[in-house]
């Protein structure tokens, strides 16, 4: 099991990003003084988007990582208009001994590309794409939520030091220490109950539990990017800029946000693209461990947790949903791997 | 008490009504209604039998345990009962330490027995009166001896406390001992038992549940004898028992084959093997390799194994599929907003697909239809179909009911079930066609502690609950009371089995008066009325009855399964050579 974006590879180190700045920097200003053509400026963005655009493997996982997203947030509408029928049962397809489908690679046919679930012989495609929607969401959400706690943290633990930043550290030290998944399974009975009140919704609907996954999961997520952000803002406040805006008068909010956040765009964007795929993975994990959405809405890891019974009778409906997850966590791994190594010249690929 | 497979479960079923008892009492003759599955060749003694069991273990102790496989197993390896059931698919009652099935008088509230003079302690002393009535007394140490059947703490003629519980603390304590000796009696080798109501199926609670199991005094640790049995059978324990591991039963030399009638014994050893999970053991039976050859499970093949025992040559020879005790039923909740209205549990009862259920657990093989809760091997089973609507389930006749009650559609409901990968399956193929009826249903798996959860109140608002009851014995009376008289089960802290709050003062009234009756057809036949008069009034929804699927190795003989008797396979007969 992914212990959720504990995977994530180790920061590459404050002087990464700064020194791609620095550089992109020094081109500009010899530009500017030459007054000459001779060297193109470029903003760092183009640098980044010519070294990405080198690399294939990341173009090819970057065109995946969008197919899936665009799936999956369709995936909605296509099941309104009935492309997709993920709930809809075709028990003439599953009659034999164990209900198994019928037909060659777990019946799959012309309008069943995948074939069908054994048992109730629900179309597997349509369960896998509206599956991804409810992973991907409660992904998207849980990581969303993990920036924007860890940033502000990050940045307060990291400009304002001392005691302040001692006391957000340690806090930081406790949350990671937690075993996430443990949490996860016991509070789900107390907090889902908690927020459905809160919402005024009954607990067994819906949206209450994507609420809890994604604050559970996005709240063990938040220490990786805080600690990060802290380390970034630890060499930048000592910056000239920092020192300027500090002199001039600026309000605390205005150095937080206007003048340390824009520097910080960087690091977020790769540690997003890792730590996603472990949520992907991590909700997942949930579905199997029988945590997540009432059935009949599908979800990665309830798909999987059916499939193993069948890896035997039924190998097709086991190998599906199997590789549809990898290749989604293989995808934006791969994506946030490019993505680092376009913003940090110093990671010597190539 | 008795509740699915794993955890606290027994299940003893019969279709043997007391009649048909009556009818053999004098018969005690070998194999009486025996049915080999098996090929026919002749069995022999020698060679073991292997059994091979998820675990870990519930206990040996017959006064400890309440889970059918292991009380089957303990009245055929080493503990005699007073009455048995006869080997095979029609097994009828029988006697067995006792020399008939016990004489009723005082209209079933005095039982007499008299316990044979043959029968010997694996040590070689006789099994006596006392024997009995000592065992039966430890079910009464509620403090040390637990989890098994405790019926005779109702019945037996022994005042109570004013906290509810029997003035008699067991035989440790020896609190209240004289009450026990009163309604508890030995005159030499005859056991008289007073009861306070009657309770004309006693001898096949004996059968069933092991109730007043002989126990020598002197081999008692209370307790710590829960792995510790003491055999008065064919087989004895050699060594330890490990709950997790299991342990080996060998021949108890002063058993004497003559004096048993029920009792072959074949193999010369029993090697019990716990802890190996289902698809592991089906694996090795489908394999069939080595000591396998010889080994049986009392687990049931998973729905996913089925087809891999089809498609692989001669296994279906060595499979037996037969009716198990239990029934998968629905009970709405007569308290809740949307089912308290009569009309709404018609149109629900009415829209339930059965079909689909069956399907996605696995099908026909696995389970069949039923509109009774009362198993269809029993004589309490009526056919009949409350509502008129096909297994498939009767949307269209359901939402005209909805219509013509003038109930907002769609009717939002919640139905609570146990969670499992199958099951989610099963009741979203019902969801399909409850939604199609006019209701909006919301699923809610429960996985932890299944059905102490729904029984408490915090479940009030749901609006159904899933649940699966086998009977304690044969007779409608462990069907219905115990799972719909609202008297026995409701307090404010638990509904108990009463899931759906159900208390109908009619079916009270027919209770009552159906444990009155003398004659056990006419009480069975009451206990069939009641569970129609129940259905019709939707307050329960029985879905199917379960089916059990056993696969057992090549060189297994007489591989029989006791329908009557818990369901699993019987070793009266079983040999390996």
């Amino acid at each position: 099991m992914t212990n959720a974006p504990g995977q994530v590879e180790p920061p590459s180190g404050p002087s990464g990003v700064g020194a791609a700045v620095a550089e992109v920097d020094t081109t500009v200003d010899s530009a500017a003084v030459d007054g000459a053509v001779a060297i193109k400026g470029r903003s760092p963005w183009e640098i980044v988007r010519r070294r990405l655009r080198q690399d294939r493997v990341t173009m090819v996982a970057f065109g995946a990582s969008v197919f899936f997203v665009v799936l999956a947030a369709i995936a909605p509408l296509l099941a309104k208009v009935g492309i997709l029928n993920p709930d809809q049962t075709h028990p003439e397809l599953v009659q034999g001994l164990g209900s198994m489908p019928e037909g060659f690679m777990g019946g799959v046919s012309a309008s069943h590309w995948l074939g069908v679930e054994p048992g109730t012989g629900r179309d597997l495609l349509s369960r896998i794409i509206t599956g991804m929607t409810t992973s991907l969401t409660v992904a998207l959400l849980a990581t969303i939520f993990s920036v924007v706690v860890g940033t502000i943290i990050g940045i307060i633990s990291g400009f304002a030091g001392g005691r302040i930043d001692w006391l957000l550290s340690r806090f930081m030290d406790l949350v990671l220490s937690f075993p996430s998944t443990l949490m996860l399974l016991s509070l789900q009975a107390v907090l889902v109950d908690r927020i459905a009140s809160l919402m005024g919704q009954p607990s067994s609907a819906p949206p209450p539990k994507i609420a809890f996954m994604v604050l559970v999961l996005g709240f063990f997520g938040f220490p990786f990017f805080a600690r990060i952000i802290r380390g970034q803002v630890l060499s930048l406040r000592e910056r000239e800029f920092v020192e300027a805006a500090r002199s001039l008068g600026a309000r605390r909010g205005r150095i937080y946000f206007k003048e340390l956040l824009p520097h910080l765009w960087a690091p977020l964007l790769v540690y997003t693209t890792l730590v996603l795929p472990a949520n992907i993975s991590a909700e997942a994990a949930l579905g199997f461990l029988g945590v997540g959405l009432n059935p009949p809405t599908a979800s990665l890891g309830a798909i999987l947790n059916d499939t193993v019974a069948y890896a035997l009778p039924d190998p097709a409906y086991f190998f599906f949903p199997g590789v549809t997850v990898f290749l989604l966590v293989l995808s934006f791994n791969l994506l946030g791997d490019g993505l680092r190594d376009a913003l940090d010249p110093k990671a010597g690929r190539q | 008490m008795m509740r699915t497979m794993k955890g606290a479960t027994t299940v003893a079923l019969g279709a043997v009504v007391a009649l048909t008892a009556a009818a053999c009492s004098g018969s005690s003759s070998t194999g009486s209604g025996a049915t080999t599955t098996a090929s026919a060749a002749a069995a022999a003694k020698g060679g073991t039998l292997y059994i091979l069991n998820l675990g870990p273990h519930n206990g040996l102790d017959v006064q400890q345990s309440y889970v059918g496989a292991d009380l089957q197993t303990a009245n055929r390896v080493y503990m005699r009962y007073l009455t048995s059931y006869s080997p095979g698919a029609n097994a009828k009652l029988v006697p067995d330490l006792a020399t008939d099935l016990g004489t009723m008088s005082d209209g079933g509230k005095t039982w007499k027995f008299t316990i044979v003079d043959n029968a010997k302690w694996q040590d070689g002393s006789k099994v006596t009166c006392e024997d009995v009535k000592y065992g039966g007394s430890r079910t009464f140490a509620t403090d040390l001896i637990s989890n098994g059947p405790t019926y005779t703490l109702q019945f037996l003629d022994i005042p109570t406390d004013a906290d509810g519980t029997s003035s008699y603390k067991g035989p440790y304590k020896g609190t209240g001992q004289d009450l026990y000796d009163k309604a508890v009696s030995c005159s030499g080798q005859t056991l008289t038992l007073k009861f306070k109501t009657p309770w004309a199926d006693f001898n096949q609670a004996t059968a069933a549940l092991g109730i007043f199991a002989p126990f020598p005094k002197a081999q008692d640790k209370a307790d710590k004898s829960l792995f510790a049995p003491f055999s008065n059978g064919p087989y004895m324990l050699e060594g330890t028992f490990d709950p997790a591991k299991g342990g080996t039963w060998v021949r108890n030399p002063n058993w004497d084959a003559a004096t048993d009638p029920i009792r072959k014994a074949y193999p010369d050893k029993i090697v019990d093997v716990e802890g190996i999970a289902g698809e592991t053991v089906y694996q090795r039976l489908l394999a069939d390799g080595g000591d396998d050859k010889t080994a049986i499970t009392f687990g049931s093949a998973p729905p996913s194994v089925l087809p891999t025992i089809a498609s692989t040559p001669g296994a279906d020879k060595r499979m037996a599929n037969v009716p198990a005790p239990y029934v998968d039923y629905i009970q709405p909740n007569m308290t809740s907003a949307a089912m308290s209205n009569p009309k709404v549990r018609q149109a629900f009862a009415m829209s339930t697909n059965r079909d689909a259920y069956i399907t996605a657990n696995g099908g026909p093989s696995v389970m069949v239809p039923t509109y009774a809760i009362c198993n269809k091997v029993l004589a309490c089973y009526k056919d009949y179909n409350p509502f008129g609507a096909p297994t498939a389930g009767d949307p269209e006749g359901a939402k005209k009911v909805l219509t013509e009650a003038g109930v907002a559609m769609p009717v939002n409901i919640t139905v609570v079930y146990r969670k499992t990968p199958t099951r989610d399956k099963a009741f979203s193929a019902l969801k399909e066609t409850w939604d199609k009826a006019g209701f909006n249903v919301t699923l809610e798996g429960v996985t932890d502690k299944y059905y102490r959860t729904i029984s408490s109140p915090a479940m009030k608002a749901k609006d159904a609950f899933f649940a699966s009851w086998g009977a304690d014995w044969p007779s409608g009376s462990t069907d219905i009371p115990p799972l719909f008289d609202g008297r026995i089960n409701l307090t404010p802290t638990s509904t108990n089995q009463d899931y759906g709050y159900y208390n109908s003062e009619a079916v009270n009234k027919a209770i009552d008066a159906a444990y009155l009756i003398a004659d056990p057809v006419a009480r069975e036949k009451a206990w069939a009325d009641i569970d129609e008069m129940i259905s019709k009034d939707g307050g329960v929804i029985p879905l199917v009855n379960q089916k059990f699927t056993f696969l057992y190795g090549s060189s297994v003989k007489n591989f029989e399964v006791n329908t009557q008797f818990g369901g699993y396979a019987d070793l009266a007969n079983i040999a390996v050579k």
